[in-house]
C-alpha cells in the first residue's frame, strides 16, 4: 500500500474535521501542534550549508530519485527504530531532531538506539511543556547530547529522570556537526545525499524528521518523513510531504556526524 | 717481467685498492707479485700473476709476448646456498573488520547512494565485523579525541581519497584497502564471502 501524500490542504481539512467531531478546540485536540517558537538566538555550533555539497539542479531530481533505487534511510530504520511518540506534550521540536541523530547513528552502523527527546528538552525548558525552536534542540544535542530512551522515557517531562549521571550518559550521543538548511533545494539535495533533516513547518506548527526523496502522487519530487505521533499516524509513523507542505519555513537543521558511542567498543 | 704485465698489474692493484680497500678482511690479503708461466692454447706461454682480492676471490692476470692482456676472475667454489625459507602467508581470516572512512561533507551524492545501499551492509554485518562508516572527524566526547579502536583506520585513510574502504584482520593488519567502488554491486563483490563448509554426509539410515 502506498503512503498517501500529506498536503497542507489535506491536513488542514483533517484537523477541522477531527476537531469538529471531538467537539474540542484545535489547541486542545492537537496540543502537539502548538506553533514552534522562532528564536533570535545565535547557534555557534551550527554551521551554514556547506559549499562542498553542491546544490543538485531540479531537473536532475526525478532521474536521481529513480536511479537511487530505494528509500534508504526509511528502509534502514524499518523494524529497528519504532516511531517516536511525543504523547500529549508539545515537544515535536526535540522528537524530530533526535530522530535525525538516531538515523545518522544507523548510517554510521552504530548500534540502533532510541534516544530520549525529553533529555534534550530538559536543560532548555526544564519541566515546562511548550513548543520550542529546532535550533535550540540541535545546539543542545551538540553540547550535551541525548541519553538513551531507556533512561528517560518519552513524554515524561518530570525531573525525576534527571539522575546524577544522566548528563554523562547523554554525552555519549553528541552530534559533532549540524548545518543550517534554508531552502527546498537544499532539503532535496540533502535528501539525495541521504542526510536526514529536522524540518520545522509553519503551516503545521510542527517539526518532523525528513528522510528520503520520494515521488509524490502527482509525480513531483517530495520527501518522506518520520513523525513523532506514534505508530498509528501515517504508515507506521511515516508520511510523504510535497514541496508546498514540506518546505521548512520554521528552521531546518541537518546532522552530519555523530560521536562514536562507547557502547560500540564493548 | 713482461712490461705489459707490469702495467696491467699496477692498474689492477690500484683498482683493487680503491674498490676493495674498504673491507678490513680484504686489506689483510697482500697481493702476490710472483709471476709464473701460463701455457696458452696457441702453444706459447704467457706470463701470469695471481692477485688475491678476497679470501675466496682472486684475479689471474696474464700477458702474452704479443701484447695480449687478459684477466680472469677466479672464485673459490662454495656449496650452493639454500634459499631462505619464505614465511608462510597467513590465511585470510574468515571474519574481517570492515571500515569505511568518509568526509560527510565531501562524499558525493552517488557515493552516498552506494554507502546507503542495504545489500553490502547486510553482508558486512552478517559475515564480518562491520566497524562502520566513520566520519573523518569522529571523536569520543569524553576524551575529545578519535576513539582508540577507530584510530588505525582514521590514520590509514588520512592521506587517501575518501571514502576509503579498508578490511583488517583482528591483529590490525590491513588485508585490503582502496577507494569506494562506483556501484553497490562492486562493493558487494569486494567483501569476501564466507567459506562454504563441507557437507558432512552421514549414513544413519
Amino acid at each position: 500500500m502506498s503512503t498517501p501524500t500529506i498536503t497542507s490542504e489535506y491536513w488542514a481539512s483533517l484537523r477541522r474535521e477531527a476537531a469538529k467531531r471531538a467537539g474540542l478546540t484545535l489547541a486542545q485536540k492537537y496540543k502537539g501542534c502548538q506553533p514552534l517558537r522562532m528564536s533570535g538566538k545565535e547557534f555557534p555550533h551550527i554551521g551554514e550549508f556547506p559549499k562542498s555539497i553542491p546544490l543538485i539542479p531540479r531537473e536532475q531530481w526525478p532521474d536521481l530519485v529513480r536511479d537511487g533505487k530505494g528509500e534508504f534511510l526509511s528502509d534502514m530504520r524499518k523494524g529497528i527504530l519504532r516511531p517516536h511518540n511525543q504523547h500529549s506534550t508539545s515537544r515535536c521540536w526535540v522528537h524530530g531532531s533526535v530522530r535525525t541523530v538516531e538515523i545518522i547513528r544507523l548510517w554510521m552502523n552504530q548500534p540502533a538506539m532510541l534516544l530520549s527527546p525529553d533529555s534534550v528538552a530538559y536543560p532548555i525548558e526544564g519541566t515546562r511543556d511548550r513548543g520550542g525552536y529546532p535550533g535550540d534542540a540541535c545546539e543542545q544535542m551538540h553540547i550535551g547530547g541525548a541519553c538513551p530512551l531507556s533512561d528517560w522515557p518519552e513524554g515524561d517531562i518530570s525531573p525525576k529522570n534527571a539522575s546524577p549521571d544522566w548528563k554523562e550518559r547523554a554525552q555519549a550521543n553528541i552530534l559533532i556537526n549540524w548545518v543550517r538548511v534554508k531552502t527546498w533545494d537544499q532539503q532535496i539535495t540533502l535528501a539525495l545525499h541521504r542526510i536526514p533533516v529536522a524540518i520545522g513547518l509553519r503551516w503545521w506548527g510542527h517539526l518532523v524528521c525528513q528522510l528520503d526523496p520520494v515521488f509524490t502522487d502527482d509525480g513531483d519530487v517530495g520527501i518522506g518523513i518520520d513523525n513523532s505521533w506514534g505508530k498509528n499516524w501515517g504508515d507506521n509513523g511515516y508520511g510523504i510531504l510535497d514541496k508546498r507542505s514540506g518546505t521548512a519555513d520554521l528552521g531546518a537543521f541537518a546532522p552530519i556526524a555523530s560521536t562514536w558511542s562507547p557502547e560500540v567498543q564493548a | 717481467m713482461n712490461h705489459y704485465l707490469v702495467k696491467a698489474v699496477l692498474i689492477l692493484l690500484l683498482s683493487i685498492g680503491s674498490t676493495c680497500g674498504a673491507s678490513a678482511a680484504d686489506q689483510n690479503q697482500p697481493a702476490t707479485l710472483t709471476p709464473f708461466k701460463l701455457p696458452m692454447q696457441s702453444g706459447k706461454d704467457a706470463t701470469a700473476q695471481l692477485l688475491p682480492v678476497t679470501s675466496d676471490r682472486s684475479y689471474l692476470v696474464y700477458a702474452t709476448p704479443e701484447g695480449e692482456l687478459g684477466i680472469w676472475v677466479l672464485t673459490r667454489s662454495v656449496d650452493p646456498i639454500p634459499p631462505e625459507p619464505i614465511p608462510p602467508i597467513p590465511p585470510l581470516p574468515d571474519k574481517l573488520n570492515i571500515a569505511i572512512v568518509e568526509n560527510p561533507l565531501t562524499t558525493t551524492q552517488a557515493q552516498r547512494n552506494v554507502l546507503a545501499s542495504p545489500g553490502w551492509r547486510e553482508q558486512a554485518n552478517k559475515n564480518h565485523t562491520f566497524v562502520g562508516i566513520i566520519p573523518d572527524n569522529v571523536k569520543d566526547e569524553r576524551t575529545g579525541k578519535p576513539p582508540a579502536h577507530l584510530l588505525p583506520f582514521l590514520v590509514r585513510a588520512k592521506t587517501k581519497t575518501l571514502p576509503w574502504v579498508m578490511f583488517a584482520d583482528d591483529a590490525g593488519r590491513i588485508v585490503f584497502e582502496g577507494p569506494l567502488p562506483a556501484t553497490a554491486d562492486e562493493l558487494i563483490n569486494l567483501i569476501p564471502k564466507p567459506k562454504r563448509q563441507k557437507n558432512v554426509h552421514t549414513n544413519n539410515h
